[in-house]
């Protein structure tokens, strides 16, 4: 089948952006003919990157610029890719909290950590590339429409 | 977010309506920082209309419950969405928070 590309949205990395990056996901699940579920489960892994790349990769780096947003409906999956110029860091390097941290009481729980979690845990495909000639960081999403096996 | 704030037997009900996420949970934390005290510790979050929950939401429902409990209080969700009550369950704060499928339930779970 044939891959169609849609339109790519570019935002100025602030909070703000975060919504129309998570509208943009949406059009390209309904394009793709996710279930609601899988639809959700797209929006919240790319939200949690790009959340970071605005607060981790241009804010508290002292760094601005734009975070370029590209959907792609292939036969049975949806792509999304996420390009930004801010500090490069490839989030599966990052350590994942354990099933034994998820289940600490309320006193002992930790504050936050859950982001790049839920991103492995979401999406059936995650990757990440450094584009050294460009100096762009690209994280890519993928969704099937049916559960991967 | 929007967020609509009542008392009912005590117990204090936030209503919360649009996406709780990096960008806007720092409205909801603020918000139940200034209603918080010894005396007003029982919380419900009606969250019917709320889509999208994500980690930076999660966070501030953490701080709440943390807060709430040290006051000898608590929180309930209400009226999560299915995909809500997923993640929810998926990141293991379904032993730390107590749901309810709509405000009165979850009233009177806390006024029991």
């Amino acid at each position: 089948m044939k891959r169609a590309p849609m339109e790519q949205l570019i935002v100025p990395a602030t909070l703000d952006a975060l919504k129309e990056i998570g509208a943009y996901v949406k059009a390209a699940a309904d394009l793709a003919g996710l279930d609601s579920t899988k639809t959700y489960r797209l929006r919240m892994a790319v939200d949690e990157v790009a959340a970071n790349i605005i607060i981790h990769g241009y804010g508290k780096a002292g760094l601005v610029g734009d975070i370029a947003v590209r959907g792609e409906v292939a036969g049975d999956s949806v792509t999304i890719t996420l390009e930004d110029s801010g500090l490069a860091f490839d989030p599966r390097t990052k350590e994942l909290p354990r099933e034994e941290d998820l289940s600490l009481s309320v006193e002992e729980r930790a504050i936050g950590g859950l982001g790049i979690f839920l991103v492995i845990r979401s999406v059936d495909e995650f990757n990440y590339e450094w584009d050294e000639q460009n100096k762009l960081n690209r994280n890519i999403f993928t969704m099937f429409r049916a559960e991967a096996v | 977010m929007e967020i609509t704030e009542k008392a009912v037997n005590g117990v204090q009900i936030l209503s919360l309506a649009g996406s709780l996420d990096a960008s806007t949970s720092g409205i909801l934390e603020q918000r139940f920082n200034s209603l918080v005290s010894a005396t007003n510790k029982n919380f419900v979050l009606e969250m019917g209309n709320v889509e999208y929950v994500s980690s930076g939401g999660l966070r501030v429902i953490l701080v709440i419950t943390k807060k709430l409990k040290a006051f000898g209080g608590a929180v309930v969700l209400a009226g999560l969405n299915a995909s809500i009550e997923e993640l929810i369950h998926m990141t293991g704060f379904s032993s730390l928070v107590k749901m309810a499928a709509g405000e009165e339930q979850a009233v009177t779970q806390l006024s029991a």
